[in-house]
């Protein structure tokens, strides 16, 4: 659909978000395009080798470099869940000697190679921390780093109750599990064990970035920022947020428990002496310092602290004193920096594509793919089984909702409302404010839980169905109160909206298989094609929170039909917008209609109600007291009484 | 009937140790949605400004008095570097401030390192003896003095702080600084100034704590660590921001630990651990503690 009259306006004016910037924000690397990219990755390859070669006689130096390549590995885990799913967690230090007492230690005693120690080392931190955060995700907020603060310090603790196996507060003491000297590149040096565990690490943390890389850009990646973004509007896209932040959680804890297997081979020892809330907390300093929810930003960040150690005058000044050093940059960070080093870098890059393309000396926007405007219909989909037995199809209502009742506390926001939404129309709920309107689109979209009644959709009952659920059943909506994901592109938010129609195993997306790849090209073909559907192809690339107040009504409105809805609830979509814009709104969702997505409009707006619905039901103090086409309801007295009281009438 | 008499005895001390603690946290939290991490630290600083004091040779109440005043300055020292750089921000999405907390209490825990010393320090207790009465023995089990002052400060701080934030104008403040911070703003609070002296005041818990504790436990730099944590739990149990479930929380840790160690031979370790199950346990059935009234969601 073109939109006329309607200039794409320039993202480069907009206040930059706080936080991390997200990917695919453009202009950020010109018109020379996505090999820049791999700048960064080349870079830290050659510094690797460059390391290895200069330092292969200092002992010293090669211990630093070790001690930055697992650090780096766990800083890349702990951004996983603070950068991408947003949650903090102060325990993370217990998974690094978790991983250390399964790698080096529970590993060789099952008579495993000591090679594949890090494969307990993953799978036994994982499992912890899946076992943790199946307690603690319900939680909301910081109570989750309440938790894991606790868990962490509880590892003491633990280490005593269990000495015959753990070895106490002293630790235990391991073998060179593995001889490092064999690592190819270790050379017969005096210190080859040393450097080959240095090339040991460096191999690690490159598989470990590769494998976020592609996470970061994968349906799963996306689910966990959009969870970040915003949890409510994630779980009505289809995207099972306590799933989510449990895997989240469980990968992060995974890669911090490989760090610790290599940290186990360094220093000989494995001991829960590391395992402190200070630790932790320097995990989370070193990604906030390089740059949450980036790749490169928790390298760097790791890399800083542990070769700026190196350095002996900040050796001598600080070695007491690590909880100055890393408190005072906590707050340097915090206040005046939230985006980290690859954060600001990004930034200035941008800043400077921005003057550049000014002078016009490069595209101001790569232009979207040429991909034709669509509305899939009808989806083949788990719902396809009801219509076998003919239940839905045969009465023709999407939605029948019956007796349904919501009160919190003594107050009653709907009573006994019974309504029926019938296919392929566009149905109103009109209502003056606190009718109920709102709470009747969160109960039937499983936000609220029911008081009493019943919601069908196609004939089958959604009782105790979770959003997520609903949203794979055929349900979708829109919010009053926007809420598209900020720090993700326009494309990704609406990527996110077609989660439920791909699946994709967290492995597979990992490593980037034939089948990941072909998710991804779904997704992005689909999203691509909705984008032009609503008019917003031209900022596909551009970050959603730069985007207009219309535009992202907009944007949630292909989001939501991403998932290729039964029913889509527009929860008052033209309030703030503009006349001309509300015009616009009106053909946009008569043209969702003609490509049979039924809509339930909530709305103050009369002009857009009474031009658009094919049926209006009004809600007054929770209970509906009129339905019927827009004329006959817009005389009815007792609507005309709701709304302008009963002198009136 | 002696390990009754033990576990009652051990159970209220610590209890009363931890609420005392805890009570810090849950001020700050009352009227910011805030837990003030550094709040174990404050009670370090604490401690060891009334040592350095009592050392100079000043009495012990002289000392005590001191550490309240000298603690209301760290309390909003810590406020202004910890929280003021913040700005406008919303404490339930954005987490900064655990960091900035948690990275002052850091700074703090080094500059005493650094000018006091790492030693553990004893500080006499507040009082020997109350009108002749020292020590009473219930079945062989004995209840010191400042044990029956532990306990009973406890209960009469939790009875001010409840009458401090339910029946004065200050109060009030605090808990519609902690509702709403703008439009209490807009109802004439100075909503930074109600902050600052939140933080003032948990400073001034955390000296009175301190100086109560000192006679169980050493004053020492991981204090904070330790018995900060069990507070925070503690707080957490009894629901962030109710005093009452402060002191409940306390008294759950106390009796859980004192029971744990009666039952087990190796009980100082088990403690924690049981503890922190507990502490699940009641987050999964009440995500926000005994006391804590359920975040609502809101679309």
């Amino acid at each position: 659909m073109a939109r006329a009259g309607t200039e794409p306006r320039d993202t480069e004016e907009v206040e930059p978000l706080p936080g991390q910037a997200g990917q695919g924000v453009l202009p950020i690397y010109g018109r020379r395009g996505d090999l820049l990219r791999f700048v960064p990755i080349l870079a830290l390859v050659l510094f690797i080798v460059w390391f290895g070669h200069a330092q292969a006689d200092s002992r010293k130096w090669l211990d630093i470099g070790t001690e930055a390549m697992y650090l780096a590995i766990a800083a890349a885990g702990v951004n996983i869940l603070l950068g991408y799913t947003g949650l903090l967690s102060l325990g993370h230090a217990a998974f690094f000697v978790a991983g250390g007492y399964a790698g080096a230690i529970l590993s060789p005693a099952l008579g495993l190679p000591p090679w594949t120690g890090f494969v307990l080392a993953f799978v036994g931190s994982a499992a912890l921390g899946a076992v943790l955060a199946l307690m603690c995700c319900h939680l909301h907020g910081f109570y989750l780093t309440v938790v894991t603060f606790g868990f962490g310090a509880l590892v003491p603790a633990i280490v005593v109750v269990a000495k015959d196996q753990l070895g106490g507060p002293a630790g235990r003491a391991v073998d060179h599990f593995v001889d490092t000297s064999k690592v190819p590149g270790a050379g017969s040096g005096p210190f080859s064990l040393q450097l080959g565990l240095f090339y040991l690490s460096a191999f690690f943390l490159l598989i470990t970035l590769f494998l976020c890389w592609n996470l970061v850009r994968s349906r799963w990646g996306r689910a966990y920022m959009a969870i970040r973004e915003s949890e409510v509007a994630a779980r009505v896209s289809g995207v099972n947020a306590y799933r989510y932040k449990v895997s989240s959680f469980a990968l992060s804890a995974g890669f911090v428990g490989v760090a610790g297997w290599l940290g186990a081979q360094r220093f000989v020892l494995v001991s829960s002496q590391v395992a402190t809330p200070d630790q932790s907390f320097r995990y989370v300093i070193m990604v906030v310092v390089g740059g949450m929810g980036t790749i490169a930003g928790p390298v760097l960040g790791a890399f800083g602290f542990s070769f700026g150690f190196g350095i002996a005058w900040v050796q001598n000044t600080f070695r007491d004193y690590q909880g100055l050093l890393y408190g005072t940059l906590g707050l340097i960070a915090v206040a005046s920096a939230p985006e980290g080093t690859v954060g600001n870098l990004r930034r200035y890059v941008r800043a400077y594509n921005v003057r550049r393309a000014k002078r016009g000396a490069i595209a101001r926007r790569v232009p979207p793919p040429d991909v034709a405007p669509e509305l899939q219909r009808p989806a083949v989909r788990e719902r396809a089984a009801v219509d076998e037995d003919g239940a839905s199809e045969a009465n023709g209502d999407v939605l029948r909702v019956t007796g349904l009742t919501k009160r919190f506390g003594g107050v009653g926001a709907l009573s006994d409302v019974d309504l029926v939404v019938k296919r392929g129309t566009v149905h109103a709920l009109i209502g003056p404010n606190g009718s109920g309107k709102t709470t009747f689109i969160n109960v039937v979209t499983g936000l609220y839980k029911p008081t009493a009644g019943r919601v069908e959709l196609d004939g089958r009952s959604l009782e105790g169905l979770a959003p997520a659920a609903r949203s794979r059943r055929g349900l979708a909506r829109t919010f009053q109160n926007l809420q598209v994901w900020r720090r993700m592109t326009v494309l990704e938010n609406v990527m996110v909206g077609a989660h439920t129609r791909e699946r994709v195993g967290l492995l597979q997306s990992m490593l980037r298989t034939p089948k990941s790849r072909r998710v991804e090209r779904h997704l992005r073909d689909r999203a691509w094609g909705l984008l032009h559907f609503v008019g917003l192809a031209e900022r596909g690339r551009d970050l959603a929170g730069t985007l207009a107040f219309a535009d992202m009504r907009r944007l949630e409105v292909a989001r939501g039909l991403a998932s290729d809805p039964e029913l889509l609830c527009l929860d008052e979509p033209a309030a703030g917008m503009q006349i001309s814009e509300i015009h616009e709104l009106a053909d946009l969702i008569r043209q969702v209609r003609d490509a049979g997505v039924t809509v339930l409009l909530v709305e103050h707006h009369m002009d857009l109600v009474m031009g658009l619905s094919d049926t209006v039901s009004v809600l007054d103090y929770g209970q509906k007291i009129a339905e019927g086409a827009p004329a006959e309801v817009r005389n009815d007295p007792r609507v005309v009484a709701a709304y302008l009281g009963e002198e009136s009438a | 009937m002696t390990d009754i008499v033990q576990i009652l005895v051990s159970g209220l001390t610590v209890g009363s140790v931890i609420a005392l603690v805890a009570f810090g946290y849950n001020l700050v939290f009352a009227s910011t949605r805030i837990v003030n991490f550094a709040q174990g630290s404050m009670l370090v600083v604490a401690g060891y400004i009334a040592f350095a004091v009592a050392r100079a040779g000043v009495p012990i109440w002289g000392a005590f008095a001191l550490s309240i005043v000298a603690s209301l300055a760290v309390g909003v020292l810590v406020e202004i570097v910890a929280i003021k750089p913040l700005g406008r921000f919303d404490p339930s999405t954005n987490v900064g401030w655990i960091l900035t907390t948690f990275g002052v209490g850091l700074i703090a825990i080094d500059l005493i390192k650094k000018t006091v010393g790492a030693e553990a320090r004893r500080l006499p207790p507040l009082a020997d003896s109350i009108f002749g009465w020292k020590v009473a023995k219930i079945s062989g089990v004995a209840i010191t003095v400042p044990d029956a002052l532990l306990v009973v400060s406890a209960l009469l701080i939790v009875v001010g702080l409840e009458l401090l934030q339910t029946r004065t104008n200050l109060g009030r403040a605090f808990r519609a600084v902690a509702e709403d911070r703008q439009i209490a703003g807009l109802m004439g609070i100075n909503t930074e100034l109600m902050v600052m002296i939140t933080f003032a005041l948990a400073g001034a818990l955390a000296a009175i704590g301190a100086v109560l504790i000192a006679p169980r436990q050493f004053v020492k730099l991981d204090l904070g660590v330790n018995l900060g944590l069990q507070a925070f739990i503690a707080a957490v149990i009894g629901g962030l921001g109710s005093t009452r479930g402060a002191i409940v929380g306390g008294y759950v840790i106390g009796f859980t630990t004192a029971i744990v160690s009666t039952i087990t031979s190796e009980g100082g370790s088990w403690g924690p651990v049981v503890v922190f199950v507990v502490f699940l346990m009641v987050l999964v059935v009440r995500p926000a503690g005994i006391f804590g009234s359920p975040a609502v969601e809101k679309v």
